[in-house]
């Protein structure tokens, strides 16, 4: 028995230390996902809390047959469809703004000028993100966010393999797409055969 | 941009590390000859290069905040127990008498140790998931019965010992779901149960109640203190008067159970007023 497991076991006799331990194991990515999920923190947070709320009161019914982080990940998820549901009449295209200050310069840090082309990049990438379906987004960020396979994340999702794949797939080139219209691409991957 | 058509979902996987050996190879050497597929392969790696550049810093005090609603909400057992209680009202207006005993279905979404403790021989009511993950082995193990309860005993919350119940044979599951009323027997698809809200719940047991996830076949398991609610099976013939007689505050939840229902063997003292 590890020691995740030792805390799921705790935590599912009641045992609030145990859970916070989890807590702290898992917000980070929990959170990050429901942010890019969500498009803002709020939302985010209040995904997030829903989540581990529910984790906490539905612990008994987690018996393994998942990965623990697998089943937060389906938690989360659902909490930011519940919340979508919700908000959607209100559902417009918020940008990431807020959370400016959240960003992170990769580790091998490149010029200057690469670096700004790189930060562009990403916001870019960030806010076409919210241009796609939730549906389309969801699968996007459980892959390269939560960097899943496509069978954990049929697991989370409950689908099946080959939905997964294309979801993924159609994701990804409407993404592109997105990016290709704002011209977002560096010219070393858009000059070459692009229409633009 | 024209991507060749095979290659299209290959490079796709080729980025999600989801290719053999050989179908890395054939892609590799793809990208390396065609122009288009290595400008559409460079444009997915930039977006991939995108995510694994973003981060998020989680808000101050976030773990807190989450504790402190965790501290202040019961976890779920993994089986439910229900102990039946008495309605003043509905009972006079309909003759109703409380229906107590012990009602053995499966549990919901599935259910590890049964930490819920059965105090008192209160009626005892497990739900099965019907939809999901109908664990029929599990519920046929939770089928066991505790003794009949006396009515007067029950009310009074002393608890009355559980008399050993018999094991039941997990093929038991599969007979048609019916209950038993007073030696006659009906099918369960013509009753339904009827789960009320106490007068005195809490905003956060009504809140349960009244948000989405009480829908048809999905009996609330996760409310707090399953004691503070009741539960009536009625046949369908007469659940039509008993809304109308309800406070009319309350919302009446009507589900459709589907499990094995044996109320004389589980000691259910049930009367029924029935319109046929």
């Amino acid at each position: 028995v590890n020691q995740e497991q030792q805390w799921i076991l705790s935590a599912q006799k009641g045992d609030h230390a145990a859970f916070e331990q989890l807590l702290l194991l898992y917000q980070q990515k929990i959170y990050h996902l429901a942010l890019r999920t969500c498009g803002n923190p709020q939302d985010a947070e209040e995904a997030v809390q829903e989540a581990f709320l529910s984790a906490w009161k539905n612990l008994s019914s987690f018996r393994g047959d998942s990965s623990f982080s697998t089943w937060l990940y389906r938690l989360t998820v659902n909490a930011c469809n519940d919340l979508f549901r919700k908000n959607k009449a209100a559902a417009t295209l918020v940008a990431l703004e807020d959370e400016e200050s959240a960003l992170q310069i990769p580790d091998l840090a490149p010029g200057p000028e690469e670096q700004a082309q790189r930060k562009e990049t990403q916001q870019s990438v960030q806010d076409a993100l919210q241009q796609l379906s939730p549906e389309h987004r969801q699968v996007l960020l459980l892959r390269e966010l939560q960097q899943l396979s496509y069978d954990e994340i049929a697991a989370v999702l409950d689908m099946d393999l080959g939905t997964v794949k294309s979801r993924i797939h159609r994701a990804r080139n409407q993404l592109r797409e997105i990016l290709l219209k704002a011209g977002t691409f560096s010219p070393r991957s858009a000059s070459n055969g692009t229409e633009r | 941009m024209n991507i060749c058509e095979e290659y299209a979902v290959l490079i796709q996987e080729y980025l999600d590390d989801e290719l053999s050996g050989a179908d890395r190879a054939r892609v590799m050497e793809h990208l390396a000859q065609c122009d288009n597929c290595r400008a559409y392969f460079q444009q997915l790696v930039e977006m991939q290069d995108a995510f694994s550049a973003m981060d998020a810093e989680v808000p101050a005090g976030l773990s807190g905040r989450i504790m402190a609603q965790v501290k202040q909400t019961a976890q779920i057992p993994a089986k439910k127990k229900f102990r039946y209680q008495r309605y003043g009202m509905l009972a006079a207006c309909l003759a109703l008498v409380c229906i107590a005993g012990f009602i053995g279905l499966g549990g919901f979404g599935g259910a590890g140790a049964d930490n819920a403790k059965s105090e008192s021989a209160g009626a005892d009511f497990s739900m099965l998931d019907s939809a999901k993950t109908a664990d029929n082995e599990e519920m046929a193990a939770e089928h066991s019965t505790n003794g009949a309860p006396k009515l007067d005993e029950f009310d009074s919350g002393s608890g009355s010992p559980a008399d050993a119940g018999s094991e039941e044979a997990g093929d038991d599951v599969a007979k048609e779901p019916t209950i038993l009323v007073n030696g006659a027997e009906y099918p369960l698809s013509s009753t339904h149960v009827l789960l009320m809200l106490k007068e005195d719940a809490t905003d956060e047991q009504e809140k349960y109640f009244t948000s989405n996830s009480v829908a048809a076949g999905d009996i609330p398991s996760n409310v707090d203190n399953p004691e503070d609610f009741m539960l009536y099976l009625l046949p369908t013939t007469c659940y039509e008067e008993v809304t109308r007689q309800l406070d009319e505050t309350k919302t009446p939840y009507f589900v459709t159970a589907s499990a094995v229902i044996d109320a004389e063997e589980a000691g259910l003292l049930v009367m029924v007023p029935l319109n046929s």
